[in-house]
C-alpha cells in the first residue's frame, strides 16, 4: 500500500520532471509534441475538477442551512443567486445564420435566435447572464477592492510616522513617488516626475532585482527538492 | 485649554473615510482633465502597437482582468483597442486566468471600440474565450495557437477565420500585450512566453504591481508598460496628441442620453438645414416623431436603432462634400491644438474630414463627445491628484506634529 | 437572520426604492421599457448595482446585515458565473468535441486513436485518449473529498507538480537569473560608444543589488564592514518599499474613484 501512497507519486513526479526538463533542451518535434499534449491534459483535468471548488463552498452553506445556524438566511441567498446564474447560463440562445454565414433577421430587423442548450457552443451571451453580471458581480466585485482605498488612507494618516532613520527614508521615498505619479507634480516643479522616475528605475529596480535573484534561486532549489522527493508537502498529510 | 495633538490623529476613522470620499467626489464634479506627460515606457508601447498596425501584423492582447481591477485596466484596454482600430490594426484577444469573471466586460470593450471604428469581427479582431490554466496555456500558446484555442467564443474554428487562419503560434504575433492584475501572471508570460521566443511583450498592470516590473523593463524583457491609472491616462494623452480622437467616426455611444433633448431640438426645428436636414431625412417617420417628443419632454424617446441611424448619418456628413461643402468650413475657428495636429503628416491627409467633423461638433455641441475629449483615465487623474496632495499634506502634518512632540518630550526629560 | 436584520434590509430596500423613484420622476434617471414591456432592465440594473455598492460600502461604518447580504449575493452569482464560463470554454468547446469521434467512429476511435485523430482533423495528438486519460486523472482528484481515499489524489497532483517543476527550472534560470544578470554585466565606466563616462545609475544599481542580497545573507554576522553593507541594503529596501507604497495608494484610490464615478454619474447624475 505504501507503494501506491508514497513511492508511486514520488516516482511519477520525478519522471515527469526529468522528461519536461529534457524536452526543453532537446530540440526535436517529440519534445514539442510532449509539451503540447501535456498542457492539453492539464487543461482537461482543470475542466473536470472545476466542480470541486463549487461543491466545497456549496456544502459548507448547505450544512449551515440544514442546521439553521447563525446566518443561514444569507446562505440561502447564496444558493438562490447561484441557481439563477447557472440557469441563465444554461439558457443558451444562439444567432441563426444562413448558408452565407450572415445573421438572419426578422421583419423588424432584429436577429433571430434559437435555443441551443447548454451542450452547444455559445454564440452570444444570454441577456440574463449579462444583466446579473452588470448589476451584481461588477458593482460588488469592484466595490470590495475599492474599500481598500479608504483603509489605506486612514492607516497612512494615523500611523505613517518617521520614527527611525529607515522609516524616514521610506516616508520620503513614498511621498516623492506618490507626488511624482500625478500630473499636478509637473505643475508644482517640473523635476518631481523625473526624481520619482529615477527612484523607481534605479534603487527600487535594484532591490526588486536582488529579491528576484533570491526567489529564483529559492524556487530552483525547491523544485529540485520536489523532483527528488525530498519535499513532499504537495501530497498533503499521510 | 491644552491643545491635544494626539486627538487629531486618534479621530474616528469613519471621519477620515468621509474626508477621503469628499476629496475624490468634489473634483469629479468639475469636468477638468489634467494633461499628462507620457513616460518612456508608455511611448514605447504606443510606438510598437503603431508599428504593428502599420506593418499589417497581428497583435495579441491578453485581457486577464475582471471588474475588481476594471477601474484602472478598462481604460487601458479601451485606449489600446481604439489605437489599433484607428490605425487599421488587427488583434487576437484572449482571456485566461485572472479574467474568468471578466468575459462580459472584455466583450463589451471590444464591441464598443469595434463599433466606433467599423472594425469587423473575424477580420479585424477575434475573441478567444476564457480557458483555465496560466503557465500551461502560455507554454501551449508557444507551441500552437489552434490546439490551445480550437474555437473562438462564437464557436468558429480558428482555421476558418480570416484573421487567425495563418497564425500558428505565439511567435507569429508582432507584439503581445497583456493586461493583468498580478505579478505571477507577468512572470509566467516572461518566463514561458517572452524568454523562449524573444517576443516583443508589453504589460498593463495595476498600480501596486508596477514597481515590481521595473527590473524586467531595465533588462529589456518588457517593452512597453502601462502602470495603473496614470499609465492609462498617459496612453490616452498619446491618442489625443496623435489625433486619434480627431479621425474617429461617431458611434452610438457618443449620443449621450442626457444631451439628447438639445440635440433633437435642432433636428425637429422646421428651419433645419445642412447636416440637421440630412440626419432628419435619414430617420423613419416613427423616429422623427420620437425626436420631436424627446425635444418636448426633455427625455430620450429614441431607440437604439434610431441612434444608430443618426450616427451613420453624421458619419456620412463628415465624409461627403455635398452635405457639408468646403464653403461651410471657411469660417471654422480652429484651436491651437487642432492647428498643430493638422500640421502632422498622417492627419494632414485627412484635413477635410477633420474640419467637417469639427463643423458637425460645433453644430451639435451638446449632443456629441468632443473629438479632443479626454478619456476616462485622464478625467480621473484630477481627483487622483487632489487626493494624493491632500494625503501627502496630512502625512507631512502628522510627522511634523510627531517630531515636534517627540522633541518636546526629550527636552522635558532632560530638564 | 434575526428580525432586526430583516427590518434593516427591508428599510434599506424601501429607502433605495424611494431614491430611485425620485430620480425617475425628476427625469434624472431614464426609465424607457422595451416596447410591450414595463421594466427598463438597463436602468433596473443600474439601480440594483448602486444598491449593492452602497450596501458593501456600509461596511465602512461597521459590519452589518446589508454588507453580508450583498457579499453572499456576489459570491453566489460569481460562483455560478465561473462555472458557466468554464463549462462553455472547456467542456463544450474542448472536452465534448474531443469525445465526439467515439460517436462517429465507434470502437475505432478508442482502438486506433492516432489514425482517427488524423482522419477527424482533431487538434489533440492522441485523439480521444487525450480527453479520456486526463479526465480519469481529474476524476481521481475528487478522492480528496474522502478522508479514507484522499491518497489517490496524490497521483494526478504528482504528475502536474512534476511537469511544472521540470518546466520551471530551466525557464526560471533563463528568464529570472541570466536575463537579469546580463544588463548588470555592462561596464559602468564607459558609455555605449566606448568613451570614458561614469554611468552613475549602473553603479548605484550594482551597489543596491549587492547590498540588498547581502542583507538577506544571515549566515554571516552583520558587524563591522558587513554591517555597513547590510545597512546600505536596508536603506535601498526602504526606498523600494516606499515606492511600492506610493503605487499601492494610487492603485487603491483609482478603484475608489471608479466606484464613486459609478454612483454619481451612472446612478445619481451629479458628475457631468
Amino acid at each position: 500500500m505504501r507503494f501506491f501512497k508514497m513511492t508511486l507519486p514520488i516516482t511519477l513526479a520525478f519522471i515527469m520532471a526529468v522528461v519536461a526538463m529534457a524536452s526543453t533542451f532537446i530540440p526535436h518535434h517529440y519534445s514539442d509534441n510532449f509539451r503540447q499534449e501535456t498542457v492539453v491534459w492539464f487543461r482537461v483535468m482543470g475542466g473536470v475538477t472545476m466542480f470541486i471548488g463549487a461543491y466545497s463552498l456549496l456544502r459548507v452553506h448547505y450544512a449551515r442551512i440544514k442546521r439553521q445556524q447563525k446566518g443561514w438566511g444569507y446562505s440561502l441567498v447564496l444558493y438562490v443567486f447561484f441557481a439563477v446564474t447557472v440557469l441563465f447560463g444554461a439558457l443558451n440562445y444562439g444567432l441563426v445564420r444562413d448558408e452565407n454565414r450572415a445573421i438572419v433577421t426578422d421583419a423588424e430587423g432584429q436577429p433571430v435566435k434559437r435555443f441551443l442548450g447548454p451542450f452547444r457552443p455559445r454564440t452570444t451571451l444570454n441577456e440574463g447572464t449579462r444583466w446579473i453580471y452588470n448589476a451584481i458581480q461588477w458593482p460588488a466585485g469592484s466595490t470590495q477592492y475599492a474599500l481598500l482605498g479608504f483603509f489605506i488612507c486612514s492607516a497612512a494618516y494615523r500611523t505613517f510616522r518617521a520614527k527611525t532613520g529607515e522609516a524616514a527614508v521610506l516616508l520620503v521615498a513614498a511621498l516623492i513617488v506618490m507626488l511624482g505619479q500625478v500630473p499636478i507634480a509637473a505643475m508644482i516643479w517640473s523635476k518631481i516626475p523625473l526624481v520619482s522616475g529615477w527612484l523607481l528605475d534605479v534603487p527600487n529596480m535594484a532591490v526588486k532585482r536582488a529579491i528576484l535573484f533570491g526567489i529564483c534561486v529559492g524556487s530552483v532549489g525547491t523544485s529540485l527538492r520536489v523532483m527528488f522527493g525530498i519535499e513532499r508537502s504537495y501530497m498533503g498529510g499521510d | 485649554m491644552k491643545f491635544n495633538l494626539e486627538a487629531i490623529f486618534n479621530i474616528d476613522r469613519r471621519i477620515v473615510f468621509v474626508v477621503v470620499f469628499l476629496t475624490l467626489l468634489i473634483p469629479l464634479l468639475v469636468p477638468y482633465a489634467m494633461p499628462c506627460r507620457p513616460t518612456r515606457d508608455v511611448k514605447d508601447m504606443f510606438r510598437l502597437i503603431g508599428e504593428a498596425a502599420a506593418n499589417n501584423k497581428p497583435v495579441m492582447l491578453s485581457f486577464e482582468f475582471d471588474p475588481t481591477g476594471a477601474a484602472e485596466q478598462e481604460p487601458m484596454a479601451r485606449a489600446v483597442m481604439r489605437h489599433l482600430f484607428a490605425r487599421g490594426g488587427r488583434a487576437v484577444v484572449m482571456c485566461k486566468s485572472g479574467g474568468q469573471q471578466g468575459e462580459t466586460l472584455h466583450l463589451r470593450i471590444l464591441e464598443d471600440c469595434a463599433q466606433e471604428y467599423g472594425a469587423v469581427y473575424s477580420e479585424d479582431y477575434v475573441y478567444l474565450p476564457f480557458k483555465p490554466g496560466s503557465t500551461n496555456l502560455v507554454i501551449n500558446l508557444g507551441q500552437s495557437l489552434p490546439s490551445t484555442w480550437p474555437k473562438d467564443y462564437r464557436g468558429n474554428n480558428l482555421s476558418d477565420l480570416p484573421l487567425t487562419r495563418n497564425i500558428a503560434r505565439l511567435a507569429d504575433f508582432d507584439y503581445v500585450m497583456i493586461i493583468c492584475s498580478s505579478m505571477t501572471t507577468v512572470i509566467d508570460w516572461l518566463t514561458y512566453g517572452q524568454a523562449p521566443y524573444n517576443l516583443k511583450m508589453g504589460f498593463g498592470v495595476l498600480g501596486n504591481v508596477t514597481p515590481d516590473c521595473a527590473n524586467y523593463v531595465n533588462s529589456g524583457q518588457i517593452k512597453g508598460l502601462l502602470g495603473g491609472l496614470i499609465g492609462a491616462a498617459q496612453y490616452e494623452q498619446m491618442l489625443v496628441d496623435n489625433g486619434i480622437g480627431l479621425s474617429r467616426r461617431f458611434s452610438t455611444a457618443d449620443l449621450v442620453d442626457s444631451k439628447m433633448p438639445v440635440f433633437c431640438a435642432k433636428l425637429a426645428d422646421p428651419n433645419r438645414s445642412g447636416v440637421a436636414r440630412h440626419v432628419w431625412q435619414a430617420l423613419s417617420a416613427e423616429a422623427q416623431q420620437a425626436a420631436q417628443q424627446t425635444a418636448a419632454r426633455n427625455h430620450s424617446e429614441l431607440s437604439l436603432e434610431d441612434k444608430r441611424t443618426i450616427s451613420v448619418a453624421l458619419n456620412e456628413a463628415i465624409t461627403r462634400t455635398d452635405i457639408i461643402t468646403d464653403r461651410d468650413l471657411a469660417g471654422l475657428v480652429l484651436g491651437d491644438t487642432t492647428r498643430a495636429l493638422l500640421q502632422r503628416q498622417e492627419i494632414a491627409v485627412r484635413e477635410a474630414q477633420v474640419r467637417r467633423r469639427l463643423f458637425v461638433e460645433n453644430l451639435f455641441p451638446a449632443g456629441l463627445a468632443k473629438a479632443q475629449a479626454a478619456g476616462q483615465a485622464m478625467r480621473w487623474m484630477t481627483p487622483q491628484s487632489i487626493a494624493h496632495v491632500v494625503l501627502i499634506a496630512a502625512i507631512l502634518f502628522g510627522n511634523v506634529c510627531y517630531l515636534w512632540g517627540r522633541a518636546r518630550k526629550r527636552k522635558q526629560a532632560r530638564a | 437572520m434575526k428580525k432586526t436584520d430583516l427590518w434593516l434590509i427591508g428599510g434599506f430596500v424601501v429607502v433605495m426604492a424611494g431614491i430611485n423613484g425620485i430620480l425617475v420622476l425628476a427625469n434624472r434617471l431614464s426609465w424607457t421599457p422595451a416596447p410591450g414591456g414595463w421594466i427598463d432592465w438597463e436602468t433596473l440594473g443600474t439601480m440594483v448595482g448602486a444598491a449593492i455598492t452602497v450596501a458593501i460600502m456600509s461596511q465602512l461604518y461597521k459590519d452589518n446585515p446589508l454588507f453580508k447580504l450583498a457579499e453572499h449575493m456576489f459570491v453566489g452569482s460569481a460562483l455560478g458565473y465561473g462555472l458557466v464560463v468554464t463549462w462553455y470554454s472547456m467542456w463544450v468547446n474542448e472536452i465534448l468535441p474531443g469525445l465526439r469521434p467515439i460517436g462517429q467512429y465507434g470502437w475505432s476511435a478508442i482502438l486506433r486513436p492516432l489514425q482517427i485523430a488524423e482522419q477527424a482533423n482533431m487538434p489533440q495528438l492522441l485523439g480521444v485518449w487525450s480527453i479520456i486519460l486526463p479526465a480519469i486523472l481529474g476524476l481521481l482528484m475528487y478522492s480528496r473529498l474522502s478522508k479514507r481515499y484522499a491518497w489517490i489524489s496524490r497521483i494526478p497532483f504528482a504528475v502536474m507538480i512534476g511537469f511544472g517543476v521540470g518546466m520551471a527550472i530551466p525557464a526560471e534560470i533563463t528568464a529570472n537569473l541570466l536575463k537579469q544578470l546580463k544588463p548588470m554585466m555592462s561596464d559602468p565606466f564607459h558609455n555605449s560608444s566606448g568613451n570614458l563616462a561614469i554611468r552613475w545609475d549602473e553603479i548605484v544599481i550594482l551597489i543596491g543589488v549587492l547590498s540588498t542580497l547581502f542583507y538577506f545573507f544571515f549566515s554571516l554576522e552583520h558587524k563591522g564592514a558587513a554591517k555597513v553593507v547590510s545597512r546600505t541594503g536596508i536603506y535601498f529596501l526602504m526606498v523600494a518599499f516606499g515606492a511600492s507604497f506610493g503605487y499601492t495608494v494610487q492603485g487603491r484610490l483609482s478603484l475608489l474613484i471608479g466606484r464613486i464615478n459609478y454612483l454619481f454619474r451612472d446612478w445619481i447624475p451629479l458628475i457631468p
